[in-house]
């Protein structure tokens, strides 16, 4: 068999090979982002506890009967664009992935400061399209509207920092 | 017929004693409310049952406070007791009234510019850059010379009252706090204590917001016409050391003010509050108000070119503002009524008493500054003659005279301002070649008084 044509048939054979494993592998990757996804997943590190159970009770949670549901990931990674996101989802899994393995302390009422670091406006804005709808009530109109028209540096969390977690402080007051 | 004039005159009689008992009514409603009335206040719209309860028990047990607020426009909108005064449980101030206890509302008293923020984001921005804010207060909470001041000296340490005396915040809270602000410190049961709560515009909260909105806002109806009356402002600039409320009596704007002010409008929309409205401009107009192109603003400091409440003015930068741009946009005010002529005139006539009174100030620096290296300094300024003129020469005559030329009082200006100055410089000279020639203090000095106000 001449040299080139064993190459040619070794290439085809690589990439047919590799296609499948490249297959295989970005659909595993997707299920893993998928079940990643879950708040299941989220609330199986101990560390996260707090924030499952205060969740459950908050605004977006379980216990609110008929109102629309948000899961961790609706809040906490950024809705811009699949890059984005899926970057951001690397850089924080890691980082968590890393705290959890190393039993990192965390000062989460410290940490709280920095909710708008790790909430993003994007992710509610994904179900909160209007937010100055015809029917809102008159007191959140005027905030709503200044933000809408660009005059305030404020965001959804800046305001609305119990519709997460309800009073996060006090539960973690009480865990100390 | 006799029965008949007797039916007639019970029938006069019937109608005369409706119509006294109508006029009555009359004259009891044109009066103050009468609060008794109230104190059944029953809504059924609009608020959650937390909310009503609030309401309700308070109409019965403060009936004033929900008297201001049923006319207030934040009761138009819906925002009600629980809105700014509930607070998580985690919150440094959360404590329960008696209404609450066993619920799971907390509340607190004091309510901070972040509660605020929430409904009005950008005027709690600009307001938090101004010099009505954390500069407020920053002398009372940071600086350790007015600490000694309040303590020490006016809180009677030096004459003798010992050092855990509540006398000594006398001075402090009577004073300084009511306009300056100071941070609120909280008893075990979460309620402010009473030495540190309410206080005055750049007040400290415990949440962290920094601020006092009803220094002009006055609770409970929030009026904008109130806030937009000079009389919002003379609540603290007033006086000896800053007499702006005086100094604006005494201009033309403040004279057509009292003149024809009460046939003004008062309660257009924010940034709709236009010459026409008014004849004359009042504090806010200038300095805070939607006027022609310029939109409102809280930051007081705005469209100030000159720092005229230090001692030596300069033009302002950093965090006290622009100044440069200040101008230009102070200009643009005036350019609603006045010609640039007229302008250019007042902002010369400012910057030239500006000019001089930093003149002034520069040469008395100059003779503290030698006797300082001289020796010939007392070290308790407020027993040195020198010294305490220096003070006057600045922190009242300077700024009398420099506020009067800025809003066009003259009394101000001259009697109150440079007339006093230069007599000070002259005094502060003599004191100087004396110590200088005979190198050494006088005995005595003279003591300096404020001077006829």
């Amino acid at each position: 068999m001449p040299k080139q044509k064993k190459q040619n048939r070794s290439l085809v054979l690589g990439l047919c090979i590799g296609s499948c494993l490249a297959i295989v592998l970005a659909l595993v990757g997707a299920a893993q982002i998928h079940s990643t996804n879950k708040v299941k997943f989220c609330a199986s590190c101990h560390e996260m506890q707090t924030f499952y159970k205060t969740w459950v009770e908050a605004g977006h949670g379980l216990a609110q009967k008929g109102a629309m549901k948000a899961k961790c990931v609706d809040c906490h990674l950024p809705e811009e664009g699949l890059l984005t996101y899926l970057g951001t989802k690397a850089k924080a899994g890691a980082n968590d992935y890393i705290a959890h393995i190393i039993r990192k302390k965390v000062d989460w009422v410290a940490k709280r400061e920095e909710r708008e670091k790790y909430t993003y406006e994007t992710g509610c804005k994904k179900c909160h399209k209007e937010l100055v709808a015809p029917g809102i009530p008159i007191k959140a109109f005027l905030a709503h509207r200044t933000y809408e028209l660009g005059e305030t540096d404020k965001t959804c969390i800046s305001c609305h920092h119990n519709v997460g977690h309800g009073d996060l402080l006090l539960a973690l007051n009480n865990q100390q | 017929m006799h029965l008949l004039k007797r039916m007639f005159l019970l029938l006069w009689l019937i109608i005369l004693s409706l119509m006294l008992g109508s006029t009555f009514a009359l004259a009891q409603e044109k009066g103050y409310p009468n609060l008794l009335k109230t104190k059944e206040l029953v809504i059924t719209r609009g608020y959650s049952k937390d909310a009503l309860k609030c309401i309700e028990c308070h109409a019965k047990k403060t009936p004033g406070i929900v008297e201001s607020w049923r006319e207030s426009r934040m009761a138009h909108a819906g925002v009600s007791c629980y809105d700014c005064h509930a607070v998580p449980k985690s919150s440094p101030m959360a404590s329960q009234c008696e209404g609450v206890k066993g619920t799971k509302i907390f509340t607190s008293p004091m309510v901070s510019p972040k509660t605020c923020s929430k409904c009005h984001p950008k005027e709690v921005e600009q307001f938090s850059k101004s010099g009505h804010a954390k500069l407020a207060s920053a002398p009372v909470v940071e600086k350790a010379k007015f600490k000694k001041l309040m303590y020490d000296l006016e809180g009677g340490k030096f004459a003798g009252v010992p050092e855990n005396s509540k006398l000594r915040l006398a001075a402090r809270q009577s004073g300084c706090q009511m306009c300056h602000g100071t941070e609120v410190k909280l008893n075990a049961d979460k309620k402010p204590t009473d030495d540190s709560w309410p206080a005055g515009i750049g007040t400290r909260y415990p949440d962290g917001g920094i601020g006092n909105c009803v220094v002009c806002h006055n609770r409970h109806s929030f009026k904008i016409s109130e806030a937009r009356k000079p009389e919002a402002c003379a609540k603290c600039h007033i006086g000896p050391d800053h007499p702006n409320i005086e100094i604006y009596y005494e201009s033309n704007h403040g004279q057509l003010f009292l003149t024809e002010g009460e046939e003004w409008r008062w309660d257009s929309a924010p940034d709709t509050w236009e010459p026409g409205d008014y004849k004359a401009p009042t504090c806010a107009v200038c300095h805070m108000s939607g006027i022609g192109e310029l939109a409102t603003t809280h930051n007081v400091n705005e469209r100030l070119k000159w720092d005229l409440v230090h001692p030596k003015s300069v033009v302002r930068s950093g965090e006290r503002g622009d100044g440069e741009k200040g101008r230009q946009l102070m200009r643009k005010v005036c350019s609603n009524c006045h010609s640039s002529v007229h302008s250019n005139s007042h902002f010369a006539k400012l910057d030239r008493a500006v000019d001089l009174y930093n003149f002034y100030y520069d040469g008395a620096s100059k003779m503290l500054a030698e006797l300082k290296a001289k020796n010939l300094l007392k070290e308790d300024k407020w027993k040195d003659a020198f010294q305490e003129l220096n003070y006057y020469l600045w922190h009242h005559t300077g700024r009398r005279a420099r506020h009067g030329a800025a809003m066009a009082g003259p009394d101000y200006a001259h009697w109150h301002g440079f007339f006093q100055i230069f007599q000070i410089y002259k005094d502060m000279q003599d004191i100087f070649d004396y110590r200088i020639k005979n190198n050494k203090i006088e005995e005595l000095s003279p003591v300096m008084s404020t001077g006829p106000y």
